[in-house]
């Protein structure tokens, strides 16, 4: 019986440990140290203080921003939450799937004259897989949605 | 959209990133799938193992 | 003498159903508009992410199981759908990162999403190393089985990391985001790997009351014990 009741209370504290840690992680706000990407408008809104460090930006590619070096090595576009738009000079060779409306996150730094300057350029895709001639059209709105904006808001 | 001679952003090729993928997949489950039948020989606990 | 082993037979149409279920992956169905045929990648990627969480969720169950009832089958399963999801764990990654390189652009990110599976990896693999250092079985089951239900918190962590926080992973697909075209495919390779996820699990069960009753038979050399006395006066 004594045996019985300890098994019982390991469980149960294990159990409590473990509810309580996910609780936590859950709903206790640590969203908020854990900002992965920065959009264009809690960029802007930062001012002075986000110049210099190394921080990550997202959004999506305006589509019509994108300006290609002839010797291709410079790469400019804009990258916007459909609110605010930063422009970017990246020195690097995009990803394949790079272009017009496509979800992106560029590691780098913001310069004082308002160019975020990347070395580091990720394409963040949607959960959209369709075949050729399928999916949607170029929806800035609806493409939105893959960047979370809302959701880190918290 | 745009007037510039823009690459389409679709991934030509890659089929060396998808035969790398199946590949380890096979190396692992096979690997596993060897490791226990091999562990499962190496203990003698009166028991035949199959 | 042979007696029909269900697991066995469980493994091997597991494994029939991972070529069928590849080869529609690879040859019949169609390349994705912007990923072209990296997109293939999917058809094993996400039937072992699936899976990988589902044992150790299994684990988790077990592991309560065991410390509740003390009985060794329950710790044998808990072994083995840990280590299962180690394996699987590790082979998830690996796959994640060679089909990022031609899609995200990079190998690595610490994005929340990849950061917790690996955390995921890792924990569990620590479980299974600190495991094989505790000589009492009882003593063992115990605790590997509160280790086990404590990190546990990780793998809700993995699924939900990336609703709650902006990553460079994306969030699931659903029926509705994903051409019916892969859908098939991706159906029959989750069963599959579902199916040979069994048949690890039991095996390693089997492995792991195996070693126990040996253990029974001849106890560990006294040598072991004292060292172990030593470290732990």
């Amino acid at each position: 019986m004594n045996e019985r009741r300890r098994r019982v209370i390991v469980t149960l504290i294990a159990l409590a440990v473990s509810a309580g840690v996910l609780g936590y992680l859950a709903f206790g706000g640590i969203g908020e140290n854990l900002v992965y990407y920065w959009s264009p408008t809690e960029l802007k809104a930062s001012g002075e203080q986000a110049v210099g460090a190394s921080i990550r930006l997202g959004g999506l590619v305006q589509p019509g921003s994108i300006e290609r070096d002839p010797d291709g090595l410079k790469l400019r576009f804009s990258v916007t939450d459909g609110v605010e738009s930063v422009r970017v000079a990246a020195e690097t060779v995009p990803p394949a799937m790079f272009r017009e409306g496509i979800g992106v996150v560029v590691e780098g730094t913001l310069r004082t004259d308002g160019w975020f300057e990347t070395h580091r350029l990720m394409v963040k895709h949607d959960n959209e897989y369709a075949a050729p001639g399928e999916g949607q059209e170029l929806d800035m709105k609806e493409l939105m949605k893959s960047m979370q904006f809302d959701e880190s808001d918290a | 959209m745009s007037e510039m001679a823009m690459p389409e952003g679709v991934i030509a090729g890659g089929w060396s990133y998808v035969l790398s993928a199946y590949g380890i997949t096979a190396v692992v489950f096979i690997g596993y799938a060897w490791s226990l039948l091999r562990r499962r020989a190496a203990v003698s606990d009166g028991e035949e193992p199959k | 003498m042979k007696r029909f082993r269900w697991d066995a037979a469980v493994g091997l149409l597991g494994l029939a159903l991972l070529l069928v279920g590849s080869y529609l992956g690879l040859f019949e169905a169609p390349a994705e508009r912007h990923m072209g045929d990296v997109q293939r990648i999917m058809y094993v990627h996400v039937p072992t992410a699936w899976n990988a969480m589902l044992v150790l969720t299994a684990a988790f169950i077990f592991a309560i199981a065991s410390v509740w009832t003390g009985k060794p089958k329950w710790d044998a399963v808990m072994t083995g759908a840990t280590e299962a999801g180690v394996v699987m764990g590790a082979l998830l990654i690996a796959q994640g990162m060679i089909w990022a390189r031609p899609t995200w652009g990079i190998w690595w990110d610490w994005d929340v999403r990849l950061t917790t599976t690996l955390i995921m990896v890792i924990l569990y693999a620590g479980i299974l190393v600190l495991r094989s250092f505790v000589e009492d079985s009882d003593r063992r089951a115990t605790w590997s089985a509160v280790a086990v239900i404590i990190g546990y918190v990780d793998v809700p962590l993995v699924y939900f990391c990336v609703r709650w926080w902006r990553s460079l992973h994306q969030i699931q697909s659903t029926p509705e985001t994903v051409s019916s075209a892969m859908i098939v495919p991706l159906r029959i390779n989750s069963f599959a790997i579902l199916f040979i996820a069994i048949w690890f699990v039991a095996q390693r069960a089997r492995l792991e009351l195996a070693r126990r009753r040996a253990e029974e038979v001849a106890p560990p050399p006294r040598r072991d014990r004292r060292q172990a006395e030593e470290t732990n006066p």
